[in-house]
C-alpha cells in the first residue's frame, strides 16, 4: 500500500514538474506582456485576432515564413511577428501538434473544419511537416470515393456544363473499368 | 459544420499538394471531374510529379498521351506492361461474339 502511494505521488510530481515545463515553453499572453521569460529568448506571434503568443525560438524552428521574418528584420524579436492569416485557435492547434511532436493519430481526431483551417495556416508559415501530415489525411479520404461522394460530402457545385462532364468522362473512361467505389 | 466554405478556401495549389499524393490514376481521374477548381488542381498536380508509372494500367494512347503532356517535370517514366486499348466499337463487337 506504501509502495502505491509512493509511487502515485512520484507520478504526480513528475506530471506537475512536467505542467510547470509547459508553461515555460509556451506562455500565452492576451492584451499584456509577461515578464515569465527574458523577452531576447522569446518570439511574440500576433493572430488575425489580436492575441500574442510567447514561444521560444525552437519551437517556430520549422516555421519558414517566421524565420524569413525574423531575418529580413536584422534578427528583431522585440516587436510582435504579425500572423493575419492565422488565427490563435489555429495557432494554439499548431503548437499543441508541435510539443507532441506531430502525432498523426491525434490529428486525426479533428474535424474536417479544423484540418481545412490547419492546412492554411501551414501552408501560410510554410510548414512542411504538418502539411505533408494534413494534406494525407485529405488525400486518404478522397481515394476510392465517387464523384457524387465527394461532390456531396464537400457540398461542392458542379460547374461543367453537361457537355464538359460528358467529355471528361469519355476522357477518362479507362480510369473506371471495374472500379468500384466507397459511396 | 459547413464544409463547403472550407474546401472552396483551399487554393488550387494546395488542391495540387493533396492530389500529388494519389497513386491511382483512378483517384486521379475521379478528382478532375468533381469541378473546374479540382480538374486544375489535377492538372497541376501531373506537372508536379518527377515519377509517372503506367505499369499494369489499361489505357488508350490518347489518355497516356494527355497526362505525359501535364506532367512536364517527369525524370523517370515507367511504361513497362501499358496495354493500350482502342475503344473501337466494332472491335468491341468482335471481341464479344
Amino acid at each position: 500500500m506504501g509502495e502505491k502511494g509512493e509511487s502515485s505521488k512520484s507520478a504526480m510530481l513528475k506530471h506537475a514538474e512536467e505542467e510547470e515545463l509547459n508553461t515555460k515553453r509556451l506562455k500565452t499572453v492576451e492584451g499584456e506582456e509577461s515578464n515569465m521569460v527574458e523577452e531576447t529568448e522569446n518570439i511574440k506571434l500576433k493572430t488575425s485576432d489580436e492575441i500574442i503568443f510567447e514561444v521560444e525560438p525552437s519551437i517556430v524552428k520549422e516555421m519558414v515564413t517566421i524565420q524569413t521574418f525574423i531575418e529580413d528584420n536584422n534578427n528583431e524579436t522585440s516587436i510582435p511577428i504579425p500572423l493575419p492569416n492565422v488565427t490563435s485557435n489555429t495557432l494554439r492547434r499548431i503548437l499543441e501538434f508541435k510539443a507532441r511532436g506531430f502525432d498523426e493519430e491525434f490529428v486525426k481526431t479533428l474535424g474536417m473544419d479544423e484540418v481545412f483551417e490547419l492546412i492554411l495556416a501551414a501552408n501560410y508559415l510554410n510548414m512542411k511537416t504538418l502539411l505533408d501530415i494534413l494534406t494525407k489525411i485529405i488525400a486518404d479520404f478522397i481515394k476510392n470515393k465517387s464523384v457524387e461522394f465527394v461532390r456531396k460530402f464537400f457540398n461542392i457545385v458542379n460547374d461543367f456544363t453537361p457537355e464538359e462532364e460528358a467529355k471528361i468522362r469519355e476522357e477518362n473512361a479507362w480510369a473506371f473499368e471495374g472500379f468500384e467505389c466507397d459511396d | 459544420m459547413d464544409v463547403e466554405v472550407e474546401i472552396d478556401r483551399l487554393p488550387i495549389d494546395l488542391l495540387a499538394y493533396i492530389f500529388v499524393l494519389f497513386t491511382s490514376f483512378t483517384d486521379l481521374a475521379q478528382a478532375s471531374g468533381v469541378c473546374k477548381k479540382w480538374k486544375q488542381g489535377v492538372k497541376e498536380s501531373l506537372a508536379r510529379r518527377h515519377n509517372l508509372s503506367f505499369a499494369g494500367w489499361k489505357m488508350d494512347d490518347d489518355s497516356t498521351s494527355r497526362l505525359v503532356f501535364h506532367a512536364y517535370n517527369l525524370t523517370k517514366l515507367d511504361m513497362y506492361a501499358v496495354v493500350t486499348i482502342v475503344y473501337d466499337k466494332s472491335k468491341k463487337l468482335l471481341a464479344e461474339s
